[in-house]
């Protein structure tokens, strides 16, 4: 019955995170179905308020409070991960398989810890390296995302943001997940540090076998990684589809209306 | 076309007579060591000049930090010149005070980024508009009215009967931005300075939005500054175009122009790195330039892109400032590659 082949990193069934509000039920992931496969990214687009980001938190259960209901399944490797309890899914989905960057996380960075101390926290809780071994794990990442090795030794506000967004990412990939979740990385930044960041994560996909979920309302940018394109609209996904035939031609009308804006050159 | 024979008129009609005229301006701020005794300078606008003429748009497009917000405060009178001047509908902002330059305010329309945080949370949107007028002295409440409901109209904001009551939190982001470019056009200016207005909308809103304040534009012949980082949103607007690079223009042209045809190496980083959505995208690396932009306190020496520039000439580029070259008619750039000087260095 399970139709997960040997490729399908993450599979996502009906799932459904709903929040209880004064005002009523929000229905913020309402039954999302999508596949991911090793090493691809794929990219939820859609606009402020649709539920992208809840349904980032619903992969990763890192929920609120006011939960409703939250219900479907949600396969890694094939195995179902809904069923896992509490403790089992921290020990052994957080950072070790699925990590997650979320909005903002640059701003977010301890301001009393040094960089590389942040960066390698994460490989001394879940991998149980020492400090040592985790502070040299540190600055290999370093390397890779390209932040000065001395950056180590610095603080959050010593850094510029495309550093810091850099430094947030390297604290992703050091438990070497096979899937990092990036809640738009790049929309805070600069146009040119977005496309040095952009450069960043495809090579990293290359060299580390990554798989990406990248969620952002910037179509233009989201073309810079993507292997497939979901559309979520109100809490659904309205178009589902491979980079190519989204990128020349985009289906549901909701992704029509908001194509026009990100073409550079022709002027209408 | 109808649109080009507009802007062509308006241009000819009073061709010699710009209503901004942006003199050598520099907008410093400085710097104190432990609350008092200097520290130096922050340049943040360091020798700009540009003129705009009555009915046409001008967008600045520049990296955060690289000036364009000091320059356009410095333009709606926030700030005051260090150096140079701001000659706006004949009128010096350097002499220009008191009483002056509240009516000198008045005739410039600001468009501010976050519609969100622009309006006032406690007051309606007939309170939000009906205050500008209050200030300016149209002291008979039924005009006031007329003009609230006129502009509304104009920035399409109907039912008016529904829209008047409502606070800003119960209209959704386009609406809001709506009654910001409302209460920015209520007085009529001659002048409109828009400050990233779409940056925080949904991609759906931003065409709707920049279409309005075009429509708004011609039908009013008014002045248009329009800032932006984002190239993707300036086709929409703008007869001409400038980029501000770290206190500096480096690069004035014609829309078309700059878009199609740029000169100077940051320009053409700033196109290469916004992309058009296109799946190979994701095949190749994108050229960009390492490094990020200088500080403002201690510019590199030369050119100001000197440390990230590809295409840099050793012992020119970083030793002298480069000239601005007119390299077709209304296109300028600061870039030695297009002087003679630099050429023969090559």
């Amino acid at each position: 019955m399970e139709s997960a082949s040997n490729h399908d990193l993450l599979v996502v069934k009906n799932l459904r995170l709903h929040f209880k509000a004064r005002a009523g039920v929000v229905q913020a992931v309402d039954g999302v179905d999508f596949k991911l496969r090793k090493n691809q990214a794929t990219v939820v687009i859609g606009e402020s308020g649709c539920g992208k980001s809840s349904l980032a938190k619903a992969i990763l259960r890192l929920l609120p409070r006011n939960v409703d209901t939250y219900d479907g399944q949600v396969l890694l490797n094939g195995k179902d991960i809904m069923q896992y309890n509490t403790e089992t899914f921290r020990r052994e989905v957080r950072w070790k398989k699925i990590s997650m960057v979320p909005q903002a996380a640059m701003n977010a960075l301890n301001p009393v810890m040094r960089i590389g101390d942040q960066v390698a926290e994460p490989a001394m809780i879940h991998m149980g390296l020492s400090k040592d071994e985790a502070l040299k794990s540190a600055l290999q990442m370093f390397e890779h995302v390209g932040v000065p090795v001395d950056f180590l030794h610095r603080y959050a506000f010593e850094l510029s943001g495309g550093m810091r967004q850099r430094a947030a990412l390297a604290m992703s990939l050091i438990t070497l997940p096979d899937l990092v979740i990036l809640d738009e990385p790049t929309s805070a930044l600069d146009v040119l540090t977005q496309a040095n960041i952009m450069n960043l994560m495809k090579r990293v996909k290359q060299e580390l076998e990554t798989s990406f979920i990248l969620i952002t309302h910037d179509i233009a940018t989201s073309s810079e990684l993507a292997d497939s394109v979901a559309v979520m609209y109100a809490g659904q996904i309205v178009e589902v589809g491979d980079a190519h035939s989204f990128f020349a031609e985009p289906l549901h009308p909701y992704s029509k209306s908001s194509w026009p804006v990100c073409h550079v050159c022709e002027r209408q | 076309m109808s649109e080009m024979d507009n802007g062509a008129q308006s241009v000819s009609k009073t061709e010699d007579e710009p209503i901004l005229q942006i003199d050598n301006l520099h907008v410093w701020y400085e710097l104190k060591r432990f609350g008092f005794g200097h520290a130096g300078y922050v340049r943040a606008v360091d020798g700009v000049d540009f003129d705009l003429r009555q009915g046409e748009a001008m967008a600045c497009v520049g990296e955060s930090g690289c000036g364009k917000s000091s320059l356009m405060k410095t333009i709606l009178g926030l700030n005051r010149p260090t150096k140079g001047d701001v000659i706006f509908d004949n009128q010096r902002l350097t002499e220009t005070s008191g009483e002056d330059l509240r009516l000198y305010r008045a005739k410039i329309g600001y468009v501010q980024q976050d519609p969100f945080s622009a309006l006032p949370p406690f007051m309606t949107v007939q309170r939000i508009l009906e205050e500008p007028l209050v200030i300016n002295g149209v002291s008979d409440k039924k005009e006031r009215i007329a003009r609230i409901r006129k502009i509304l109209e104009e920035v399409k904001l109907t039912p008016i009967e529904e829209v008047l009551p409502k606070f800003p939190h119960m209209l959704s982001g386009g609406q809001q931005q709506r009654v910001v470019i409302a209460r920015a056009m209520i007085m009529e200016p001659k002048l409109l300075v828009a400050d990233e207005p779409v940056s925080m909308l949904d991609a759906s809103v931003r065409v709707e939005i920049l279409r309005l304040l075009r429509n708004l534009q011609e039908k009013h012949n008014l002045s248009v500054i329009y800032i932006t980082h984002d190239l993707s949103t300036v086709r929409y607007f703008s007869e001409y175009i400038f980029v501000m690079y770290a206190g500096e223009v480096i690069e004035i042209a014609k829309m078309e122009d700059l878009l199609q045809d740029p000169k100077h190496p940051y320009t053409f980083a700033l196109l290469e790195a916004s992309s058009d959505p296109d799946a190979n995208n994701a095949l190749v690396m994108r050229e960009v330039p390492r490094g990020e932009p200088p500080s403002l306190v201690n510019p590199p020496k030369g050119c100001r892109f000197n440390p990230r520039c590809p295409k840099i000439i050793e012992g020119l580029c970083d030793v002298k400032r480069p000239p601005n070259v007119e390299v077709t008619p209304h296109h300028k750039v600061a870039c030695w590659l297009y002087d003679e000087e630099g050429m023969n260095a090559v």
